[in-house]
């Protein structure tokens, strides 16, 4: 790994989204994989005890902290790895005037999917919005199904059934066990 | 950034198509092998597109619009139906950096509007399907 490669971490059991950040290597946590272990074991605090560090590609380094007894939930490793085939690296990335994508969303992003979903969800696949956030899509036969972090907004879904022409479109945190049904759906 | 207040150009007709350049990494595979674009592709604030009535008149083809782009794919929506969106005007954007047949698809774009433009578009230039291992 490269010393001057940003590590952006993830605490189980951490509180909500503590992000830091330090001059000599940025870091930032998140509470990825924790949200929902947190939330059944609400009178528990328990330190992680291991981690698991994954690159994305060149883009940086995640670092996923665990509490003991659990491990990375199976749909982790497909998103990493679209993460790191799509990443909009450069200015301009979508050949028009895109942002870079931006870790601080791939984040967000991350604890959404987190806390909506279960361990043998199937993976989404991950796509880098122009203004350097990013999306996760979910499509199965006619539905479709997105989670949507723009860099200036809160987070949103959409989903879209062409079978039933069922349409729904709204903020993510309000509606999140709504988003946990819909994606148990693909 | 200032949102650009620009009123839609009335000289744009419904009946142009709006062409647009897809990289790689912005296509979904479906079920089936065939591949077409992420909704996030029609998500740009200032949506950047190549106005077909200005590539007619000097007798470009759509697929110029792919010059100086190798390994990028391009698709196409119509003017008439981004316009029954609410808020989204079409603008000519001619400058020296930008292509003579540049405009711009201005306005808050919606989920349901980039995914209607996902069912709607009409590739030029589509990608090769991918081939699909089907499971005995």
């Amino acid at each position: 790994m490269n010393a001057a490669e940003p590590i952006y971490s993830t605490r189980a059991f951490a509180p909500p989204l503590e992000q830091s950040s330090t001059s000599a290597t940025t870091s930032q946590y998140s509470d990825v994989l924790a949200r929902r272990q947190r939330e059944a074991a609400a009178f528990y605090y328990l330190e992680p005890k291991s981690s698991v560090t994954i690159p994305i590609g060149q883009h940086g380094v995640v670092q996923l902290k665990l509490a003991p007894g659990t491990q990375l939930p199976s749909w982790i490793s497909p998103v990493i790895a679209s993460l790191a085939e799509r990443w909009g690296a450069q200015p301009g990335w979508d050949s028009y005037d895109a942002k870079p994508t931006q870790m601080q969303h791939v984040l967000r992003l991350l604890n959404h999917l987190s806390a909506a979903m279960l361990d043998n969800s199937s993976s989404p696949v991950l796509v880098p919005l122009s203004d350097g956030g990013i999306q996760a899509e979910w499509h199965r036969h006619d539905a479709s199904l997105e989670i949507v972090v723009p860099s200036d907004e809160p987070t949103r879904y959409y989903y879209y059934n062409a079978a039933t022409e069922e349409e729904e479109e709204d903020d993510f945190e309000s509606n999140r066990e709504r988003v946990q049904k819909l994606i148990a759906e693909f | 950034m200032a949102e650009d207040t620009r009123e839609d150009d009335p000289s744009i007709p419904n009946t142009d198509r709006l062409f647009r350049r897809v990289r790689e990494n912005q296509l979904i595979t479906l079920e089936d092998g065939s591949r077409r674009p992420s909704s996030a592709v029609f998500k740009a604030p200032e949506m950047s597109v190549n106005i077909e009535s200005l590539m007619i008149a000097p007798g470009r083809p759509p697929q110029d619009t792919l010059t100086g782009h190798p390994g990028e794919y391009l698709t196409s929506i119509v003017a008439g139906k981004v316009r029954i969106h609410a808020g989204l005007r079409i603008v000519k954007d001619f400058g020296p950096e930008h292509d003579p047949a540049h405009g711009l698809v201005l306005g808050k774009k919606r989920e349901s509007f980039a995914n209607a433009m996902v069912r709607e578009h009409q590739w030029i230039v589509p990608p090769p399907p991918v081939a699909v291992r089907k499971l005995l």
